[in-house]
C-alpha cells in the first residue's frame, strides 16, 4: 500500500508535513523556554530595581548621618567657650569680684514644717 | 486538527523558535558556558574597591562638651579625559566657585584625574554629586575638628589629612579613637553607581571610640585666660599651668602657651605641637625642697621645729652653695628654711642624709621617671645619680634644692601632690571614661607608690601653709587655708646659665584640710621680675580663687560652720 491510500484508509487526511503533536509540543517547549527566560529576565530587573532603592535609601541614611555630624558640630560651634563669654559680656555679665557664702542652717526634711506639709493638711480636710 | 490551525502552530513554533531559541543559547552561552570568562572581563573593566571609613571617635570633656568632633566634607575630582569640557565648566564652575577660564584651564591642563575641590561643605559636595556630570566624581570623606580651636589644644593634639593622630590625646590614643575600615570588591555600571547586582553593602564599620576627658573645658578656659594674663604682666615668653586633682591624679586643665590651633596644623610651627606640660624639662629650683624636706622628715633626721645655723654658703663637694639673697640667716628652723626658700638649708639636709638616701627618696617621688600620664611624648627628665658617671659630689647639694636636675611640670606636680594626697603617689590620668556603643569604661586612679608617710604628708602639709603664711606670699588665697612653694630657677645652656633668665614656678593646694585641687605654675623667662614668688605666686592665687567658686568648694570657715 502507498503512503497516499494508507492515510485514506484512517478516515482522515493527513498533511504531508508532520505537525500535529509535535508542532504542538514543539511549541509548548518553546513557549516554556520563553516563559523561563522571561521570568529570568523579569527577576533580574526586580533585582535591579530593589538593589537600586535599597543603594538610594543606604546613600540617604549616610547623607542624614552625615547631616546629624555637621548638626552636632554647629551646635557646639555655636555653643564654644569664646562665643559663650562673647554673649555674656554683652548681656552685662561679669565675673564676680566677690563671692559671700551665706551658711545656712539646713534642717532635716522629716521636722522641718513646710508648705508640703500644709498642703497635705489642706487636702485631707477637704475629703 | 485542521490543516490551518496546523499551519498556524507551524508558523507560531517556527516564530518563537526564530525568536526565543536565540536568546536562550545566547543566555547559555554567556551565562553558563563561558560565564568566568564574562565574570573576569566585566570586573575587569568595572571592577572597583571602596573603602568604607567609620568616623573618628570623638572626644568630650567631663561636663559632656564637644572637644573634637567630625564633620563631613568632599573632595571633588574629574577625569579631563572624560569630561564634556563645556558643559562641565558651566555647571561646575559656580558650584565650586571658581572661576569659569580657571576650571577650564585645569581640566584641560591635566593629564589625568585632577582634583579640582577638596574639604568642601556638605551643601558643595552634594550639590556637585546632583549635577550627574559624567567623569566628575563627589566623594565624602570625614574630616576631624575641634569647635574649641585653641583650647585645649597641646592636650587634644591633631589628626593629619589621612587620619592619623599625633602629640596629646589623639596620638596616644590613635588606635582607639581610628574608626574601622572595610573594603568592599564591587563593581561600577556606566555611570560609576555601584552595579545593582553586587552583593549587599557591608554593614557600616564600626566607629572609633569615643573618649571622655577629666578635663573641664571652664576650668580649662579659665586656665589658659589665666595663664595669658600672666605672660602679659610678666612679659614671660611662655608658660604652663597644671590643675590636678590630687586625691586622683586626674587632671582638671593643663595649659601652656603659646599654643595653636588643630584646625590649623599645618600652618602651625611644629615647637608649638609639644605640651611643655609632660615634653618640656626645666630645672624646678626651689619647689624641689618639699621633696628634700619630705625625705629629711622621713628619715627621722628633721622635725619642724629642729634648727640648723644658716650660713650665706655652704661648701659642698668643692663646690660653694649659696642662699638666693646671699645672706647668713642664722639659727634657723624648718619651716623658715621653706618660707625663706634657704638653699644652705636645703644642701645641709640633702648632705646629712647622705647620697643614698637622699636620691632614694627623690625617685621615690618619681623623679628621673616618666609619670605615666595618658599623653603622648612625656619626657622623663634626667637625674644624675652616685651610680652615673656624669655625678659629682657637688650634685647632691645642688639637687637639693632643685639645681643641676630636670623634671617636666607633670613630674613635679605628680611628686608634690603625694604630700597633698597623704604621702601616696598618683599617676596622672587626662582619659575618664572609654565610650564604645553602650558600653562604657571608667579609669581608675592608679597609685604610683607611696612616697612619704601619712604622718609625715601630714607634717609637711602644715609646715608648707606655715611657710606661705609666714612668707606673706602673694599665693594666698583669701578664706582659704593654702600650702605650696615658690621656685625661682636659672635656665641651664651649654657651658653654664642663660642669665639673667629664669623660670619662676609656684606649686600649691588647698584647702589643706580637704585638698581638692594642686596647681603649678610656670613661667619661662619673665622680665618684669625674675622671682617666682612675685611672678607665679599671684597666678596660683587668682586662678585657686576662680577655681574654688567653680568647683562648689566653700572657704574654710564656711566649712567648719557646716
Amino acid at each position: 500500500m502507498d503512503e497516499s491510500k494508507q492515510s485514506e484508509t484512517h478516515g482522515t487526511k493527513r498533511s504531508s508535513w508532520p505537525v500535529g503533536p509535535v508542532a504542538a509540543r514543539l511549541t509548548l517547549v518553546v513557549a516554556l523556554l520563553g516563559l523561563l527566560a522571561g521570568l529570568f529576565l523579569l527577576q533580574a530587573s526586580e533585582i535591579a530595581v530593589t538593589a537600586r532603592r535599597v543603594e538610594t535609601l543606604r546613600q540617604k541614611r549616610d547623607d542624614l548621618r552625615r547631616e546629624n555630624a555637621d548638626l552636632l558640630d554647629q551646635i557646639a560651634v555655636e555653643g564654644n567657650i569664646p562665643r559663650l563669654q562673647d554673649r555674656a559680656s554683652k548681656l552685662g555679665l561679669a565675673p564676680a569680684s566677690q563671692v559671700e557664702y551665706l551658711p545656712v542652717t539646713v534642717v532635716p526634711p522629716d521636722s522641718a514644717p513646710t508648705l508640703r506639709g500644709q498642703w497635705t493638711k489642706n487636702s485631707e480636710a477637704g475629703r | 486538527m485542521s490543516d490551518y490551525v496546523r499551519y498556524r502552530l507551524m508558523v507560531l513554533a517556527a516564530v518563537l523558535t526564530v525568536v526565543v531559541v536565540p536568546v536562550v543559547v545566547q543566555l547559555v552561552r554567556l551565562q553558563v558556558v563561558q560565564h568566568t570568562f564574562y565574570e573576569d572581563l566585566a570586573k575587569a573593566i568595572m571592577g572597583h574597591t571602596e573603602t568604607v571609613t567609620a568616623p573618628r571617635g570623638r572626644i568630650w570633656d567631663r561636663s559632656g562638651h564637644l572637644l573634637a568632633d567630625n564633620v563631613s566634607r568632599y573632595q571633588v575630582m574629574a577625569d579631563p579625559d572624560s569630561v564634556n569640557l563645556d558643559n562641565v565648566v558651566k555647571k561646575l564652575a559656580p558650584k565650586l566657585n571658581l572661576p569659569p577660564g580657571d576650571l577650564r584651564a585645569t581640566l584641560a591642563s591635566a593629564p589625568y584625574q585632577v582634583v579640582l575641590g577638596t574639604s568642601l561643605p556638605l551643601a558643595t559636595g552634594r550639590a556637585v554629586r546632583d549635577l550627574n556630570l559624567w567623569a566628575v566624581y563627589s566623594t565624602p570623606y570625614w574630616q576631624r575638628t575641634y569647635p574649641e580651636h585653641q583650647l585645649l589644644s597641646q592636650v587634644l593634639g591633631f589628626v593629619n589629612a589621612k587620619g592619623e593622630g599625633y602629640y596629646g590625646v589623639e596620638g596616644i590614643y590613635d588606635s582607639v579613637l581610628r574608626g574601622h575600615k572595610k573594603v568592599w570588591e564591587t563593581t561600577q555600571d556606566a555611570w560609576f553607581q555601584p552595579s545593582p547586582f553586587d552583593p549587599a553593602y557591608p554593614d557600616s564599620p564600626r566607629p572609633g571610640i569615643d573618649l571622655v576627658l577629666t578635663i573641664d573645658r571652664t576650668f580649662q578656659a579659665l586656665t589658659e585666660a589665666e595663664l595669658q594674663r600672666a605672660l602679659t604682666e610678666t612679659g614671660a615668653k611662655s608658660g604652663t599651668i597644671i590643675v590636678m586633682d590630687p586625691r586622683t591624679g586626674a587632671i582638671l586643665a593643663m595649659a601652656s602657651l603659646p599654643s595653636f590651633d588643630p584646625n590649623n596644623y599645618l600652618t602651625t610651627p611644629k615647637e608649638r605641637f609639644v605640651n611643655l606640660a609632660v615634653s618640656g624639662t626645666y630645672e624646678p629650683g626651689s619647689v624641689f625642697k618639699v621633696l628634700t624636706m619630705a625625705a629629711a622628715l622621713q628619715e627621722g633626721l628633721v622635725t619642724p621645729d629642729t634648727k640648723y645655723n644658716d650660713t650665706a654658703c655652704l661648701e659642698v663637694g668643692g663646690l660653694s652653695v649659696c642662699n638666693w639673697d646671699r645672706k647668713a640667716h642664722g639659727t634657723t628652723n624648718m619651716v623658715d628654711l621653706l618660707a625663706h626658700s634657704l638653699n644652705v638649708g636645703a644642701a645641709t639636709l640633702s648632705t646629712r642624709m647622705g647620697g643614698q638616701t637622699f636620691y632614694r627618696h627623690v625617685q621615690a617621688f618619681g623623679i628621673g621617671q616618666t609619670t605615666g600620664i595618658d599623653l603622648q611624648f612625656e619626657e622623663a627628665g634626667n637625674l644624675r645619680m652616685p651610680v652615673d658617671l656624669d655625678w659629682h659630689a657637688s650634685d647632691l647639694g645642688v639637687h637639693s634644692f632643685g639645681q643641676g636636675l630636670s623634671v617636666t611640670p607633670i613630674q613635679m606636680i605628680a611628686a608634690v601632690a603625694a604630700v597633698a594626697n597623704e604621702g601616696v603617689l598618683m599617676r596622672p590620668y587626662v582619659v575618664a571614661q572609654k565610650i564604645d556603643g553602650g558600653q562604657v569604661l571608667t579609669a581608675k586612679p592608679t597609685p604610683n607608690g607611696r612616697a612619704i608617710s601619712a604622718q609625715v604628708a601630714h607634717t609637711l602639709s602644715g609646715m608648707l601653709e606655715q611657710a606661705v603664711e609666714r612668707e606673706s606670699s602673694p599665693a594666698r588665697v583669701p578664706g582659704y587655708r593654702i600650702a605650696g612653694k615658690t621656685g625661682t630657677a636659672q635656665i641651664p645652656i651649654a657651658g653654664g646659665y642663660d642669665d639673667p633668665w629664669t623660670i619662676g614656678s609656684f606649686v600649691g593646694w588647698g584647702p589643706v584640710s580637704d585638698p581638692r585641687l594642686i596647681i603649678l605654675v610656670k613661667l619661662d623667662r619673665p622680665t618684669s621680675s625674675p622671682w617666682g614668688a612675685q611672678t607665679a605666686s599671684p597666678v596660683f592665687s587668682r586662678l585657686a580663687s576662680r577655681l574654688f567658686v567653680l568647683m562648689g568648694v566653700p572657704p574654710d570657715n564656711a566649712r567648719a560652720a557646716k
